[in-house]
């Protein structure tokens, strides 16, 4: 292969993305090192950005756990108990089906007397939930369909129970599925501004209020110094999330090489 | 006995998942009247094509947002796909510390959430306004340029030609093929799949576009489907869910198109 004449198949996408995102996020970082006072300190005064913050992890702790268990659940009775191809085709289509166009039914729900009191958050969960169960669904599809069946068997004939079953063999089995679909749903859930505006608008209750409403806001004011404040402490949490995808991925060549 | 509690099972699970789907589809056959009265009814009392007719006739400004964003999606699905292939087929075969460093700067900015992207952008039209004299805010250019370089494709591109055999490169060498040559008859006929998922999700991600329209355009006759059926749910219910209805057929149309290769997919895998 000819090494040399390879660099020009770069160049618009590395262009691109200098010119479009690297270069001025770099250049913006200027309003958190050099301002007048300590962006980080002010924007923890910020009573926004507090309540965004906590709404966010109240919801990455509750949904994206539902979010695998529920991914698991469907997709273990699919392989166990044979369900048809409508089955799936129901959980996996809403991951299509764009969040703005079905928003008459979850702004009805929102609205009726069942949900009056209810948490906003919750609705916003149940839509997250809804929209994005298929990607567990399929990760742990996947895994399931690849398993070795003699294990079970084995466990079975040794006369294991099926919570034994379940709970030694079934997942640490399926870890490293269990991992991927973490990692995926906390991936969507960063996208979860889209559910919010579609159902909510643009200004939603405070309950609702997350970090990337905040973001938006601030973005829309040109508040540069909070915003990039805000959006270097989400970034740091991006990073954390790539690293684990990187502890995964090395781990999984390793398993392979043996 | 089991049989039944399995179908029983798999008809909660349908009806749950396809819920919001049935019930914007069945809504936007129902009349003003039934709209207006409406606590969660399914079924329309009587079945009219009010909804698509107003849509039609009196208030087409609905098809000339479809269309912004039929350009827009598609403006960035061809601006990705070639952008991407290069820079995947880069990635996937050249080997040295500079491309290992640009993969993984790559796929961080995939994993950065919107909120954050989006700044850059704003601060380099706001240079190129104010240095250059073009201005960039309020054109469909504005949406579909960071479209166009959004890194997901060369990610996922890169892992499917990275698994495309050594030999192939290899003897098309020998036979004498430039880089381009192997690029144009070697991978891309190769991955032709890979391309049409990579279109797929393109499509998904785009049709659905919220933020950046939010963001970028100002004019309501510029923005996206997506944004408008927002303020339609407040201004004009009475034509909401049929708008709701053509605005998500082309996604469920592709669907059903593609099942069948999903379900291959998941068992070969």
């Amino acid at each position: 292969m000819k090494k040399n004449g390879m660099t020009r198949y770069v160049i618009p996408s590395f262009l691109g993305v200098a010119v479009l995102y690297l270069v001025p996020f770099i250049i913006a970082q200027r309003y958190v090192i050099f301002p007048s006072g300590s962006a980080f300190t002010e924007i923890f005064s910020n009573m926004g950005f507090i309540i965004s913050i906590k709404n966010t992890i109240i919801f990455i702790c509750i949904f994206i756990p539902l979010a695998v268990i529920f991914g698991f659940v469907t997709a273990f009775a699919t392989e166990y108990l044979n369900l048809g191809f409508w089955v799936q085709a129901a959980i996996v289509l809403p991951i299509t089906v764009p969040a703005s166009s079905v928003s008459g039914f979850f702004k009805e729900m929102a609205s009726s007397k069942a949900l009056e009191n209810v948490n906003g958050l919750l609705v916003v969960g149940i839509i997250f939930l809804w929209s994005c169960i298929g990607y567990t669904y399929i990760i742990f599809l996947i895994s399931l369909k690849n398993r070795d069946k003699s294990i079970e068997e084995a466990a079975y004939l040794d006369g294991a129970g099926a919570f034994r079953t379940m709970f030694s063999i079934m997942l640490p089995l399926h870890s490293e599925a269990i991992v991927l679909a973490a990692i995926v749903s906390t991936y969507n859930s960063l996208k979860i501004f889209r559910v919010t505006y579609a159902v909510f608008g643009e200004y939603p209750n405070y309950r609702m209020f997350m970090i990337q409403n905040f973001l938006h806001l601030k973005l829309k004011e040109l508040n540069m110094q909070t915003l990039m404040a805000g959006a270097d402490i989400l970034l740091a949490f991006v990073f954390i999330l790539l690293f684990l995808i990187l502890k995964l991925e090395q781990k999984h060549k390793r398993k392979m090489s043996l | 006995m089991k049989k039944v509690l399995i179908k029983v099972f798999s008809v909660f699970i349908v009806i749950i998942f396809l819920s919001p789907i049935v019930y914007t589809i069945s809504h936007s056959f129902m009349d003003e009247y039934q709209l207006k009265n409406n606590e969660m009814e399914m079924v329309p009392e009587i079945f009219n094509l009010q909804q698509y007719y107003e849509i039609s006739v009196e208030k087409n400004e609905y098809f000339k947002l479809y269309t912004n964003s039929a350009l827009i999606t598609a403006g960035v699905m061809v601006g990705q796909v070639v952008v991407s292939v290069g820079a995947a087929y880069y990635l996937a075969v050249k080997k040295s510390r500079f491309s290992n460093i640009l993969f993984l700067v790559y796929t961080f900015f995939m994993l950065l959430p919107l909120q954050i992207t989006l700044i850059p952008n704003v601060l380099l039209y706001n240079a190129v306004e104010r240095y250059i004299g073009i201005k960039l805010f309020n054109t469909h250019l504005a949406v579909i340029l960071p479209g166009i370089f959004n890194t997901l494709g060369v990610f996922f591109l890169k892992q499917f030609f990275e698994s495309i055999p050594q030999s192939y490169y290899e003897i098309a060498n020998i036979d004498g093929a430039s880089n381009f040559d192997i690029l144009l008859h070697v991978v891309l006929p190769y991955s032709k799949n890979a391309i049409a998922a990579l279109c797929l999700l393109i499509f998904i991600e785009n049709w659905n576009l919220i933020e950046q329209p939010l963001i970028f355009l100002n004019d309501m006759s510029k923005m996206p489907v997506s944004i408008y059926l927002n303020t339609l749910y407040e201004s004009s219910r009475d034509i909401f869910y049929a708008a709701c209805v053509l605005f998500m057929f082309p996604v469920i149309y592709v669907f059903t198109k593609i099942r069948e290769k999903l379900k291959t997919m998941v068992l070969k895998n």
